[in-house]
């Protein structure tokens, strides 16, 4: 499919959350561009923003400031049933904790983003069979209850759910945050599979060992966005100071 | 979201919640219920009364003449000619007699009536037959008694009593028939030392009152006619051609009044429509409290289901299909606790007639006939209407509360 060359451009984009302790500027000016096909880590330490550029990125939430186009149409000219509409046609999302419905079959599970953008009843079921083959989730769980399945398992329905409507981006947060490492290996595998097919992928973790897995891996800290290059001045600079780097972090 | 997948979803999370959408749903089945009850035994009330008065008593008027000494059978008969709509009329005389059968002796009230009256009243005859033609004019001495009269003098209401006689007076009547009854209000059901029955008109006025002035007529209107209409025609034909007055004049004596029974028909309606006006009240508070308890499972089903929501809006749901899930499911349970309703409804109401229809027939119209139920499908249809309704009205809070919900916050929803 052509189109925009960037599946994603964020400019300049700030997030602030109002709450009753006061503001909190969780996103500080982000600027980031992902063209088709690339495989994406964003890393950082716990509250350093990776959700909420996470939420932004997925049209669950608008920049404060800043312009945020997914496949050139901004989200912040959208209102919520446009965004709901964007999301269930052009994004696939891949949760910590799988959230799946848990009275639900597997397939049932995987053809739900498909009721809401009207697929004929038909067309369903055969690309959820098909997004189950992807993920290589063996046919006779398909009839299973969701919550039957290991936590591997239920990772890989989820990830036949975000691709089921063929969408432009597949966002995964913390993937693999509740998956021990033998099975994280192999869902990130899965998610490098995918894109070698020509998937675009962002992946946001905390974890080296996961971000390994992709093409290109940005950091976040404290809401900003820095490359590998700029991170690893930064800790070279921090080593040399003697100062500790995980206090910049927020480390607890 | 196609309706099917609507329907599927509905089915999903209703079934995944037995027990409670089962309790919750038990103040919409009583209210329901106790609707359907009653306007099925109300319903069978007014039918027993109808039944009591004739199917055509809307048609009937009932004239009464006061101080007029020389109103004649033929006077009777050219009252029908005048006015087209009066099909026939239906002069009437009755007399207290005492009346003895073999030793026993009864107080009778006798009625002098032409045939007609069967037809005009619906006396359904059980024995025998009524009187023809030829012996109103004769002047016959025939009798037709109702079926309790039957029990007082001969000891059960079957008994084959055609073909006896009966001393009223010096004369002695013949019995020709038993009919389930002769008179709209009848006591003889009650009182065994007393009978009544039907002679010919004329053998009324000539061998029992000896008093040929009718003051009592009945007419029959025609069935395409306004009842209210011919009475007010036949009053001024009257006035008019024996010189009444007003009755609402200073002094009158020479009166008439013609009364038609629309308006005791009417009065039974609004009798049932007040009865029904209570119901609807006492169905209505409890259709709120229904309605509270359905609103009260969904606002809780909301809060538990919030990750759920917050999954479906980030898989794409627009705020109407959230709305539109929880609506429905808010409907599907008010209609469940509808139709049940309506089935135990229409159950209890045979099984309380069953058990009382009886004497509240013998209570409302003196009939013997056990009160029963009317299944009115109109009843039904409101009842399930008004489940639609109260399922759309308290489930309307909770669905805009489940679509409003930011699908961040509900995502990460503990
Ligand atoms: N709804 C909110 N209201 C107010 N502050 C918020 C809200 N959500 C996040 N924050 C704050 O924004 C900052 C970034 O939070 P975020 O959840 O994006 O971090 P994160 O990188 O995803 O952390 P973790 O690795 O623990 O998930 C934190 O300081 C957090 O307290
Ligand atoms: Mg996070």
């Amino acid at each position: 499919m052509a189109g925009p060359k960037y599946v994603l451009e964020v400019e300049n984009v700030h997030r602030i959350y109002e709450s009753a302790a006061g503001y909190t500027h969780a996103i500080r000016g982000v600027t980031l561009r992902v063209p088709r096909g690339e495989f994406l880590c964003i890393m950082g330490p716990s509250g350093s923003g990776k959700s909420t550029l996470m939420n932004i990125l997925g049209g669950l939430d608008r920049p404060t400031a800043g312009v945020y186009k997914l496949e050139g149409v901004s989200t912040s000219e959208l209102d919520d049933d446009e965004l709901a509409e964007l999301r269930a046609r052009r994004l696939g999302f891949v949760f910590q904790r799988y959230n799946l419905l848990p009275r639900a079959t597997v397939l049932r599970n995987v053809m739900m983003p498909l009721i809401y953008t009207n697929v004929p009843v038909a067309e369903r079921e055969l690309r959820a069979y098909k997004a189950l083959r992807v993920v290589g989730l063996p046919e006779e769980y398909y009839d299973h209850r969701s919550n039957e399945l290991s936590g591997g398992q239920m990772q890989r329905v989820a990830i036949a759910r975000a691709l089921v409507n063929d969408p432009a981006l597949i966002l995964a947060d913390e993937p693999t945050g509740a998956l021990d490492s033998a099975t994280s290996e192999l869902v990130m595998e899965l998610f490098a599979k995918l894109s070698e097919q020509g998937k675009t992928i962002v992946v946001i973790t905390h974890d080296p060992d996961t971000s390994s897995w992709g093409d290109r891996t940005v950091h976040i800290r404290d809401g900003r966005l820095f490359t590998e290059e700029e991170e690893r001045a930064l800790i070279e600079a921090a080593m040399r100071s003697g100062a500790d780097i995980n206090a910049r972090r927020g480390h607890t | 979201m196609r309706p099917g997948d609507l329907a599927q979803e509905t089915w999903s999370a209703l079934s995944a919640n037995k027990g409670r959408s089962a309790l919750t749903i038990l103040g919409i089945v009583i209210g329901i219920g106790a609707v359907i009850t009653m306007t099925s035994i109300i319903g069978g009330i007014s039918n027993s009364m109808a039944g009591m008065f004739g199917a055509n008593a809307a048609r009937v008027l009932t004239i009464n003449l006061h101080g007029i000494s020389n109103f004649t059978l033929d006077d009777v008969a050219e009252l029908a000619k005048n006015i087209p709509d009066v099909e026939y009329t239906m002069p009437k005389a009755q007399i207290q007699h005492e009346a003895t059968y073999e030793k026993t002796k009864v107080q009778a009230t006798i009625h002098g009536e032409v045939n007609k009256v069967f037809e005009a009243h619906g006396y359904k005859l059980l024995q025998g037959s009524g009187f023809t033609e030829e012996d109103e004019k004769r002047g016959s001495r025939e009798i037709i008694l109702d079926q309790y009269s039957v029990r007082n003098l001969f000891g059960n209401t079957d008994a084959a009593v055609v073909g006896k006689s009966l001393k009223i007076g010096n004369d002695e009547y013949m019995i020709i028939g038993v009919a389930d009854k002769v008179n709209t209000f009848s006591m003889t059901q009650y009182d065994s030392q007393s009978i009544e029955g039907i002679v010919p008109i004329t053998t009324a006025i000539t061998r029992l009152t000896g008093n040929p002035n009718i003051t009592s007529i009945e007419a029959m209107t025609s069935a395409t006619s306004d009842a209210d209409a011919v009475a007010a025609q036949t009053k001024e034909y009257l006035s008019r051609r024996y010189k009444l007055q007003d009755s609402k004049e200073e002094g009158a004596t020479r009166t008439v009044s013609v009364e038609s029974n629309k308006q005791l028909m009417q009065q039974v309606t609004s009798m049932t429509s007040s009865f029904q006006a209570i119901m609807v009240t006492v169905s209505g508070i409890s259709l709120l409290v229904g309605g509270i308890g359905i609103m009260n499972m969904m606002l809780t089903n909301v809060t538990e289901r919030i990750r759920e929501i917050g999954l479906r809006k980030a898989l794409g749901a627009k705020r109407f299909d959230i709305t539109s899930q929880f609506i429905l499911e808010s409907i599907c349970l008010c209609l469940t606790g509808g139709f049940i309703g309506v089935v135990l409804g229409l159950l209890g109401s045979f099984a309380l007639c069953g058990i009382v229809g009886a004497g509240l027939a013998a209570a409302v119209t003196g009939s013997a006939d056990p009160v029963l139920p009317v299944i009115d499908p109109g009843a039904i249809l409101n009842a399930v209407l008004t489940c639609v309704i109260t399922g759309l009205i308290f489930g309307w809070y909770p669905a805009r509360r489940a679509a409003k919900l930011d699908p961040v916050e509900s995502l990460n929803h503990q």
